[in-house]
Order: structure tokens, then C-alpha cells, then sequence
């Protein structure tokens, strides 16, 4: 058995990956001292008859814990500090710069209890036109082009999960928070909520099918015609089947919100960790 | 002067801190009990999803044939966690072992204010029944032990009023909590023995103090938290509803507290453990001051790093590094702390009594608990880790098996000074490994499953493809769950039997020069027959000079070297 990180499909989370695995190293490093020193304590001064009497307050003495503290702060906690930092600034939350990028696939994607609602601005490439459409719990993406989604919830909070992509954000209801991704493969992948959203938040579940380029432009253009519809038709049909409550309501976008609060789209955005 | 106060004064309505602590450990070990059965139903429906639950199925869970059905199971893990953390851990390490333990170590007769610290205990002990009642309703609580909004704002996301009791039976025990904290602060400013200077405390009581001072600060945030969020629940208010109000900010509330109370439980355990090593190696606690600065800088720290519990919130980026950089800097004071234990332990004779076998336990399940925390800190990490079984794993080997550890640790410990007799040596070893082992393989194994993604509170998590492979290893970690539940068996027995048929403990059977033994076990009603004077530090072991005066290899607190 070996123990390892869900397969990465995705152009950014070798980062993550990365600081996972140096943190690795940091962990057996610090674990081996600490056993090593414990067991030669352990095994050896079981024997003593009398303890080497010292109160530790020598200044010798006190270096030792010092420079163990200054060690794992300096080199390790500041490593994690920079690294992460700096994945965050060169891309984790560039999905602003994103959208200006040649190519850019934009969705908005709406959480409710207890499906993943998303929304694509159609061939025009502009949400709030006619030719928008919907589909739930099922992103459709092309390989090799970024993904910039913007983020809400009409109800609860939910948080977008995406294990192979390395992608967890939360969906705040009253909050449209930005975040992107590339998927580099093709294939299926899941989709799970990891907020504790209701009694149905371990269904929550979806699909990422990420497609080659070709295969997505017919996709769009088949579903900006009538897709909307039909797809909602099919989304019926299956929770019908599989007997969990999935609503799927007609008259999107203003269908789905059970609650007082608005539906999240058209809100001001904010980029995934607040950068204006 | 008066006559001898009734039996019921003496034992059920006492203001004696020692029966007071008994009556908290009473009760704590009872709902840790309740807490650990509430865990086994939940590991049960992670290896056999749907099946009905062997024994106690067809009790709780009669509709649906004996199975946990998704909505108890929301009931399951919310009950858990709040029965562990609030109404078995907290009674245990604050209330029983700060009353028990606090006055006896400091030389005082009782706590500044005996009257405050039953009623503490009353009003606890109301707390656990309305807690207990909580989870006996119909619809049990279901918001997750951190009761986020709007979730929890909710009746048609989280029905029922079993929430309700839930919520009122937390704001009733911070209130305990805040007396306690009061009583506790005092007493160890003003009720100190003469002598004993804030520097000659032995660590126990300096961890119980700094906990006293978070839970004094702390819990009123939550008690706020809660209360704006009963509001918003059971009146519609709108402090957490968004558009008029914001969740986020309920989260702000709610680890602003929640992040101190890690270092609440966790910090009587470091006191406890830091004194535990100087007496079972027999030598001085390494560089004192050096642990006292460094509890003190992590309670400094703990109001600061809370951030990192919303990291997914979309704090601003700014907020986000802050928070980030602080809460690695927490392991700089941890460190210390831990090496002045390794260098404690360094070229001592270590003796290889119970409370020590559980003491280099905890510190075991402590440095993993550490170490795993690694991982969440950075943000780009976390964002992977955050919410799946990998945090329920880190937290669990600090708040379960580092406090649980601890805890025993201090029972085995104490015990002779609690009851006149010693708990059975060979049960209480084979307590030890079966807990240790099983402890580690339990929370390893929801590592190892939320290191390959798994998500936490999840009823059926193999509803999900991706976890589907991660069977087999959610059924060894569920076994190795019921083996560490099993071993808890031997100590229930050792505990209670050794009551009746333990050997009679000795004057001092540790060898400790802490003042608790320089009196009768247990002690008498005021503890001291005369009020110690304090002339040596808590940790004299080991000293050569005192060797050669006296003989023996250490000199009590009050001892006076001839
Ligand atoms: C005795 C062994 C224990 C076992 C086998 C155990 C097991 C579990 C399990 C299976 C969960 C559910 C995780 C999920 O649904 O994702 C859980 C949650 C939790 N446990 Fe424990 N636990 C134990 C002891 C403790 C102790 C002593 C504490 C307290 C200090 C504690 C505090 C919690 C908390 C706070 C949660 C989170 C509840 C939530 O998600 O709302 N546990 N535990
Ligand atoms: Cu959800
Ligand atoms: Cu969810």
C-alpha cells in the first residue's frame, strides 16, 4: 500500500504538491532527531542509578532549545512562509490577470443544497445574454485553457472541491469569491463539497470533464442553442432516479434561491483570498 | 467551633476543591465515556456504510432497522465533538485537576472562592444533562461541533430543537468556565503558601494558570457567538444572514475562541507532563523559566493565528500571510517546550513508573499532533488539506490522544494522594501500550485517508469516487478504534477496583518534593495541618548537597536543609 496524493491534472498544483513534499522532508528531518535523542534517553538512562543534576539555566544550556526553535523557524517555517507566498503571488490568486488571457473559459458556479448550479456565458463569451446556459453538477472544460470560475451559494455555506486540481474554495452565500485552474489531461474527474452543508453534503458530488479543445467548442455551441434547457431536463431525470433531492427548478438563473437572500450572480466579485 | 457539617455538605454540596475535583472527574470520564461510544457509532458506519450497528443499532436508530441513517449521522459527529470537547475534556483536565490539584500545590487551604467553585460544578454538571438531553431529542444537534452560519441559522438546514438545548447547555458551561477561571486566577495570585513565589510553582500549576487566563478571555467571545447565534436561530435576527449581516463573521467570532481552546486543554496537560518528567527522570525541569516564557508566548500567540481556520473564506491576501506567518511562528515557543522536555529526560534516571509511561506517550501523540500541523499551515497547503480527515487526524492526536494521554498520566499520578491507594501497576501497563498503539494506528489512519483527499463529516464518504479505494483503510482504522476503546475497558476497571483493592499508597510513593505530599492522602479537610513554608524550588531532584544532608535523592518544597 502505498500512500499518495490523488493524481494532479492540473497546470498549478504541482505547487502545492511541492510545499506538501518539502514539508514531508522538514517532518522525517525533525522526527528523527526527536526519536533518536528520546530513545538514546529512553535506553540508556534507564540505567543510571543517579541523574547528572543540572537545571538547564546555563547559558550553554539554554542555547540548545533556542537554536532547535530558531532552526525550525528560520529555515523551515520560513521556507513554507516564502514558498507559499509566493505561489499564491505568482499564481494561485491571479485569477483577475486570467481573464485577460487569450482563450479563457469563464463559468460562474452557484451552490445550493445540495448540487453545483454552473453557468457559462455561451458562444458570445458575455454572462447576462440569451444565449447563457446551464448545467449542474457537471463542468465542462477544454484541456490546456484556463479556467476562471467565480463563486457563490444561495444558501448554506458550501466549499468547491476539487481533489485532482488541487482546488478548494469556499461558496459563501452573499459572496462571489474568483478562483481558476487548467486542467493538462483529459478525462473525468470529481467534484465534492467540503463544508458540512446539510444532511446531504456527502452527495454533494459532481464531475469535471475536462475535453480537447475541439470536442468543448461544439459542446458550447450545441448548448448555447438549447442545451440550457435540455440539460436541466437530464439533471431532472437523474436525481428522479437515483431518489436524493436534487431541485432542478425551470427559469434559470431565478430558480433555485429558497431563501430570502438574492442568487449570487452579478454581485461584486471578489478574487479567491481578496484581491481587489 | 461548629459542628461537623452534614454528610451532604461534606460530599455533595461541598466547597472543598478536592471533592469538588473528584465531582468534575466524576462526571468527565462519564461523558468521555458518552463521547467515545458516539465515536465507535460513527468509525462503525465508516467500515459498513448502511449496516445496522452491532448491540446499541436497534436503540438508537430503530426507524431505519438498526442503521445510521444520514441525518444521525450529522447528529453523531456534532454530539461527539461538542460532548468531548466541552462536557468530558474540559471537566476533566481544567475542573478536576485545576480544583483538585491547584491549592494543594500552591500550599493553600482552599480555593479563594470555595462557594463559586461548586456552584461552578453544579452548573457544569446542569450543563452536561441538558447536553445529554440535546443529543436524546428527536433531531438531534447537527452543525458540526462549530455551528457555522447560516447553517445553524436554519431550521430546515438544521431541524429540530435538540441545537437549541445543545447551544444553551455551551453558553451554560462557558458560564462555569468563566467562574472557574475567575477562581482559579485568584487563588493562584493571592493564596500562594509563604515562600512560594510565582517561580518556585511547580509547571502543573502554571499551565492550569495561563489556561484560566485564555479561558477567562476567550470564552466570552464564543458565549457572544452563541448567543447572537440563538438570536438569529430562534428570532430571525440577522447578525450572521448575508446581505444584511455575514457568516463569515460568525467564523471570525467562533475560532476567535476556537483556536485558544486547543491551548486551553492542551496547556494543563504541557504543565502537567513538564513536571512529570523532572520527578520520573529525577532531575530538575530543564530551564523553568524557558517553559514558563514559552506557554506564555503560545497563549499569546493563540488569540492571533485563528485566521488560519479561514483560509478558504477569501480572506484578503494580506490577512491571509499574517495570519499565516504567526501561526508558524507558534512552533518557535513549541519547540522550546519540547526540547526542554527531551533535555529534561537527557542523562536523568528515568524511572518507568505508570504516570510516566503515559507521560512519554502523550509526548509522542503531542510531537505527531505538532508535526502533522506542519501541513496546514501555509495557505497554498492548506487549501488541499483544509476540511478533510487529515485535520481530523491532526486535531485529533492533540485535543484526543495528547489530552487523553495526559490526562491519564495526571489520574495514575495523583491517584494515590486522591484515594490513599495505588492503581494496579500490570493493568495500567497494558492500558498503556493497547492506548498508545491503538491511538496512533486510529488517527494515523485518518491521515492516511485524508492525505489521499478524503473529506470530513461525511455519512457515506464512498459516495464519492475518488475515496471509494480508501475502503480498506477506513475499516483497519475503524478496528483499531474499537481496540483503543476496548483497552479503555482495563482502565475503567483499574480505577474503580483499585478504590476497593489497591495497595496502600505510600507517604510519598513518587519521590516528589511537590508540596500535595507533604500532607496525608488524601488530605484533610483544609489540607495542611500547619501552612507549608515554601524554601526550594518545585524540581530539587538529583541535587548532590541534598543527597549528602539527607540521603534521599530530592527535597520537598518546604523541607528545610539542615
Ligand atoms: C476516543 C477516540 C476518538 C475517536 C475514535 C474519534 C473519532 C472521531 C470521528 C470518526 C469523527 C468524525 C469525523 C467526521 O465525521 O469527519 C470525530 C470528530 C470529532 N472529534 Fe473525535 N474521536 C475520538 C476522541 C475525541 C476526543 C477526546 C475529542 C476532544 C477533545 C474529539 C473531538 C472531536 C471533534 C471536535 C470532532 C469534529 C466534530 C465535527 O466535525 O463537528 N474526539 N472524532
Ligand atoms: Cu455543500
Ligand atoms: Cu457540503
Amino acid at each position: 500500500m502505498s500512500i499518495s496524493l490523488p493524481s494532479d491534472v492540473s497546470s498549478e498544483g504541482w505547487r502545492i504538491d511541492h510545499i506538501l513534499h518539502v514539508t514531508h522532508w522538514a517532518v522525517v528531518l525533525l522526527s528523527i532527531i526527536t526519536l533518536v535523542w528520546l530513545g538514546i534517553s529512553l535506553v540508556r538512562d534507564r540505567k543510571h542509578r543517579d541523574a547528572t543534576f543540572t537545571h538547564g539555566t546555563s547559558r550553554r544550556e539554554k542555547a540548545i532549545p533556542l537554536a532547535l526553535a530558531a532552526f525550525v523557524f528560520f529555515c523551515v517555517d520560513g521556507y513554507l512562509l516564502v514558498r507559499s507566498h509566493s505561489d499564491l503571488s505568482a499564481s494561485i490568486l491571479r485569477a483577475n490577470d486570467m481573464l485577460g488571457k487569450e482563450g479563457v473559459v469563464r463559468v460562474q458556479i452557484g451552490a445550493r443544497q445540495w448540487a453545483w448550479d454552473i453557468r457559462y456565458p455561451g458562444a458570445d463569451d458575455h454572462f447576462d445574454t440569451s444565449d447563457d446556459f446551464y448545467t449542474v453538477s457537471e463542468l465542462v472544460v477544454p484541456v490546456g485553457r484556463p479556467v476562471v470560475f467565480e463563486l457563490g451559494s444561495s444558501d448554506v455555506i458550501h466549499s468547491l472541491y476539487l481533489p485532482n486540481f488541487r482546488i478548494k474554495q469556499d461558496a459563501i452565500p452573499g459572496r462571489v469569491l474568483r478562483g481558476w485552474f487548467q486542467a493538462e489531461k483529459l478525462g473525468r474527474f470529481d467534484i465534492a463539497c467540503a463544508q458540512h452543508c446539510g444532511v446531504h453534503h456527502y452527495q454533494m458530488g459532481g464531475t469535471v470533464r475536462v475535453v480537447s479543445e475541439d470536442e468543448f467548442a461544439a459542446w458550447r455551441a450545441a448548448m448555447s442553442r438549447d442545451g440550457a434547457r435540455m440539460h436541466a431536463e437530464d439533471a431532472r431525470a437523474q436525481a428522479a432516479e437515483s431518489g436524493y433531492q436534487l431541485v432542478v427548478e425551470d427559469g434559470w438563473p431565478e430558480a433555485a434561491p429558497s431563501r430570502a437572500w438574492a442568487w449570487p450572480w452579478g454581485r461584486s466579485v471578489q478574487s479567491a483570498g481578496g484581491a481587489p | 467551633m461548629s459542628s461537623r457539617p452534614s454528610w451532604i455538605r461534606r460530599y455533595i454540596f461541598s466547597t472543598d476543591h478536592k471533592i469538588v475535583g473528584l465531582q468534575f472527574l466524576w462526571a468527565g470520564l462519564i461523558f468521555l465515556l458518552v463521547g467515545g461510544l458516539l465515536a465507535m457509532v460513527m468509525r462503525w458506519q465508516w467500515a459498513h456504510p448502511g449496516e445496522p450497528v452491532p448491540w446499541v443499532g436497534e436503540l438508537l436508530f430503530s426507524e431505519s432497522n438498526g442503521a445510521v441513517t444520514p441525518a444521525s449521522y450529522t447528529g453523531l459527529f456534532t454530539s461527539h465533538g461538542l460532548m468531548m470537547v466541552f462536557f468530558a475534556v474540559t471537566p476533566i483536565l481544567i475542573g478536576a485537576f485545576g480544583n483538585y490539584v491547584i491549592p494543594l500545590l500552591i500550599g493553600a487551604r482552599d480555593m479563594a472562592f470555595p462557594r463559586l467553585n461548586m456552584l461552578s460544578f453544579w452548573v457544569t454538571l446542569g450543563a452536561q444533562c441538558l447536553a445529554l438531553a440535546s443529543i436524546l431529542m428527536p433531531e438531534a444537534p447537527s452543525s458540526g461541533w462549530t455551528m457555522y452560519a447560516p447553517l445553524t441559522s436554519h431550521y430546515d438546514s438544521v431541524p429540530g430543537h435538540g441545537q437549541e438545548l445543545m447551544m444553551l447547555a455551551i453558553f451554560l458551561v462557558g458560564v462555569a468556565g468563566i467562574m472557574g477561571a475567575v477562581n482559579y486566577i485568584t487563588t493562584v495570585l493571592t493564596h500562594r503558601a509563604k515562600g512560594m513565589n510565582m517561580m518556585r510553582m511547580p509547571l502543573s500549576v502554571w499551565g492550569l494558570f495561563l489556561t484560566a487566563i485564555l479561558n477567562a478571555l476567550f470564552i466570552p467571545v464564543l458565549a457572544i457567538a452563541a448567543l447572537l447565534l440563538l438570536l438569529d436561530r430562534v428570532y430571525g435576527t440577522h447578525f450572521f444572514e448575508p446581505a444584511v449581516g455575514d457568516p463569515i463573521l460568525y467564523q471570525h467570532l467562533f475560532w476567535l475562541f476556537g483556536h485558544p481552546e486547543v491551548y486551553i486543554l492542551i496547556l494543563p496537560v504541557w504543565g502537567i507532563l513538564s513536571d512529570l518528567f523532572s520527578y520520573f527522570s529525577r532531575k530538575p525541569a530543564y530551564w523553568y523559566r524557558g517553559s514558563v516564557y514559552a506557554m506564555m508566548a503560545i497563549c499569546g500567540l493563540s488569540g492571533l493565528v485563528y485566521g488560519h481556520h479561514l483560509y478558504q473564506t477569501g480572506l484578503g491576501p494580506m490577512l491571509g500571510t499574517a495570519f499565516e506567518a504567526l501561526t508558524l511562528a507558534i512552533s518557535g515557543p513549541a519547540v522550546v517546550l519540547f526540547v526542554n522536555w527531551l533535555c529534561t529526560l537527557w542523562r536523568g534516571a528515568i524511572r518507568y513508573e505508570l504516570p510516566m509511561l503515559f507521560a512519554l506517550g502523550t509526548l509522542v501523540v503531542f510531537a505527531g499532533g505538532g508535526l502533522t500541523g506542519l501541513y496546514l499551515g501555509p495557505i497554498t497547503a492548506d487549501i488541499y488539506m483544509h476540511d478533510t480527515l487529515w485535520v481530523v487526524g491532526h486535531f485529533h492526536l492533540i485535543m484526543s490522544a495528547a489530552t487523553l494521554m495526559g490526562s491519564f498520566a495526571a489520574i495514575y499520578y495523583w491517584y494515590p494522594k486522591m484515594f490513599g491507594r495505588m492503581m494496579h501497576e500490570r493493568a495500567g501497563q497494558l492500558h498503556f501500550a493497547g492506548t498508545l498503539v491503538f491511538a496512533i494506528l486510529t488517527f494515523g489512519g485518518m491521515l492516511v485517508a485524508g492525505y489521499e483527499g478524503q473529506g470530513r463529516r461525511l455519512f457515506d464518504p464512498f459516495q464519492y469516487e475518488f475515496i471509494v479505494h480508501l475502503k480498506s483503510v477506513n475499516q483497519y482504522t475503524t478496528y483499531a478504534a474499537f481496540g483503543m476503546g476496548l483497552f479503555q475497558i482495563i482502565f475503567a476497571i483499574n480505577f474503580i477496583g483499585s478504590l476497593f483493592w489497591g495497595t496502600r499508597a505510600a507517604e510519598n510513593p513518587w519521590g516528589a518534593p511537590s508540596l500535595e505530599w507533604s500532607t496525608s492522602s488524601p488530605p484533610p479537610t483544609e489540607n495542611f495541618s500547619e501552612e507549608p513554608i515554601v524554601c526550594n524550588g518545585p524540581h530539587e531532584l538529583g541535587n548532590p548537597a541534598v543527597r549528602e544532608a539527607l540521603g534521599k535523592d530530592w527535597i520537598g518544597q518546604s523541607e528545610v536543609m539542615p
